[in-house]
């Protein structure tokens, strides 16, 4: 440590802090200058052999016990820490199991919205040229609806799909085949069309015998399997029930169509319409 | 890989693998030397508990990122030491600052030893209460290296300072406590012409001799050691 100022010749200046630490703490790395400083300079060597003593005794001081009050604070906190964990992974699970739905139902998300623009564009239409509905019921065939290729210019009414309505005349209905192939057999297939023969009680559909003119329209995949002339809203109507192909003779599920007037054809106004489940 | 670190190993992964058990024995591992660097850093046994406290805290959190480019103990003093030198900021933030009161029964408890000789008690609180008055850089370093033993390189990495750094904050904090001491007499160097009896350092003189000439011999004779 010599002090650049001094000439060569001159005695060196005492060491520094640095110089003394390195010389007590670890005297194989401190600087030989440094050490043969210290073995001539009687300050500096009582300075190292002070320090010597101070890291002794500073090694020497015992690790303090940890006091009970602090063991129970650390026992609490590693059990509050493993609640936090809980809350942070049933989180993670939560969140991760929103965005499995999410991706599950992803892949449907254009063609829904896509429906959605479409729907919202046939009502838009509808409703600016006349006031009449594309609404079909759900379960309907293809087909049945309006501007379908089966059934061209049939023409839904929107007058608000009324299911027990429907199930109730198609009931009826099939009813009078039942009866009228127990009657007649071999009328099974359904295309022989009953004629009400009553009116029935003043609280039953009133029925009134099917005009000469009816000829119900037909669905391709699909047969008629009963007809009622039946009043609507003070109207004359007629009730077609179809049933599937695909289903069985003993099918229990059919699709019902409500027509304006005594004498349905494919350009008649559908008033109401839908799948129908009846009890035999 | 020492057997020590095998075990702190095999702690953290079981504690990573959902054993409510395994942090709890690695705390149970190194919590005195935790709770000796808390002390000695902060000063007091109020904010050593609460810089506990956190550092087991962020250690429980850390303990999935702990990479194994240091040794577990190491990287447990490193939580450690930022915890306590965090609570001296806060601390620092505070009215007022306490330093450790010789007298007071929480500090007693804090640095209580069973073996210790009566004799001891004087020279070990001096030092204890002489490392408060070191800066916290200085403090922390000595503490590492000198108290608890660390290489310098180790301290280094605790501290996430150059190891030069290191060597250079303990050279100045020696050279501070040595003239605390010195003032004291504690330690009294060969040369020292004047010790200055006025320094306000509390020594416990019901449990210890007073500082004096009967006293110096044997802490000079004890810190040879």
């Amino acid at each position: 440590m010599r002090n650049p100022q001094e000439p060569r010749d001159a005695a060196p200046a005492h060491l520094d802090d640095e110089g003394v630490s390195e010389c007590a703490f670890s005297p194989e790395q401190a600087a030989p200058s440094a050490l043969e400083h210290a073995a001539g300079c009687a300050d500096c060597s009582a300075r190292i052999e002070e320090l010597s003593r101070l890291l002794a005794s500073l090694a020497d001081l015992p690790e303090p016990e940890v006091p009970e009050s602090v063991l129970i604070r650390l026992d609490a906190t590693v059990e509050r820490a493993w609640l936090e964990a809980d809350a942070e992974t049933e989180r993670k699970v939560r969140t991760e199991r929103r965005r499995r739905r999410f991706r599950a139902w992803m892949p449907l998300t254009v063609p829904v919205a896509a429906l959605g623009v479409i729907v919202g564009a046939v009502v838009g239409l509808s409703s600016l040229t006349g006031g009449s509905s594309s609404a079909t019921s759900a379960g309907a065939p293809a087909g049945a609806a309006a501007g379908s290729a089966n059934v061209p210019g049939v023409k839904p009414q929107a007058q608000g799909n009324n299911e027990a309505l429907l199930t109730q005349m198609a009931t009826a209905a099939l009813k009078t085949v039942s009866g009228a192939n127990n009657l007649s057999a071999g009328a099974a297939g359904g295309v022989t069309m009953p004629v009400p023969t009553s009116t029935a009680s003043p609280s039953a559909p009133k029925f009134s015998a099917m005009a000469s003119c009816f000829a119900p329209p037909t669905l391709t995949g699909y047969t008629v399997a009963a007809a009622a002339a039946e009043t609507y809203s003070g109207r004359q109507a007629s009730l077609v029930v179809y049933r599937n192909d695909n289903e069985p003779a003993s099918t229990t599920t059919f699709y019902a169509v409500l027509y304006a007037g005594p004498c349905p054809d494919s350009s008649s106004t559908v008033l109401d319409e839908g799948s129908v489940s009846i009890s035999r | 890989m020492a057997p020590d670190e095998g075990a702190d190993l095999d702690c953290l992964r079981r504690h990573l693998a959902g054993d409510r058990e395994a942090f709890g024995e690695l705390l149970a591992r190194h919590r005195g030397r935790m709770w000796a660097v808390a002390l000695r850093t902060t000063g007091n046994p109020e904010d050593a508990a609460d810089a506990l406290q956190d550092a087991a805290l962020s250690a429980f959190r850390a303990a999935a990122g702990f990479r194994r480019d240091s040794a577990v103990g190491t990287w447990l003093y490193r939580i450690t030491v930022n915890a306590s030198l965090d609570r001296l900021r806060r601390a620092a933030a505070r009215p007022t600052v306490h330093y450790p009161d010789p007298e007071s029964p929480v500090w007693r408890e804090a640095t209580a030893d069973p073996t210790d000789m009566a004799e001891q008690r004087e020279l070990r609180l001096v030092l204890e209460q002489a490392l408060t008055r070191l800066p916290a850089d200085q403090r922390a370093a000595v503490v590492l290296v000198d108290v608890q033993g660390l290489p310098v390189e180790e301290a280094a990495r605790v501290l996430q300072v150059p190891s030069g750094t290191v060597k250079s904050r303990c050279a100045r904090g020696r050279a501070k406590l040595a003239g605390i001491l010195r003032e004291a007499e504690i330690i009294r160097a060969a040369g020292n012409p004047k010790p200055d009896r006025d320094v306000p350092i509390q020594i416990d003189s019901k449990a210890a001799p007073p500082t004096g000439s009967s006293a110096a011999p044997e802490n000079k004779e004890r810190g040879a050691r």
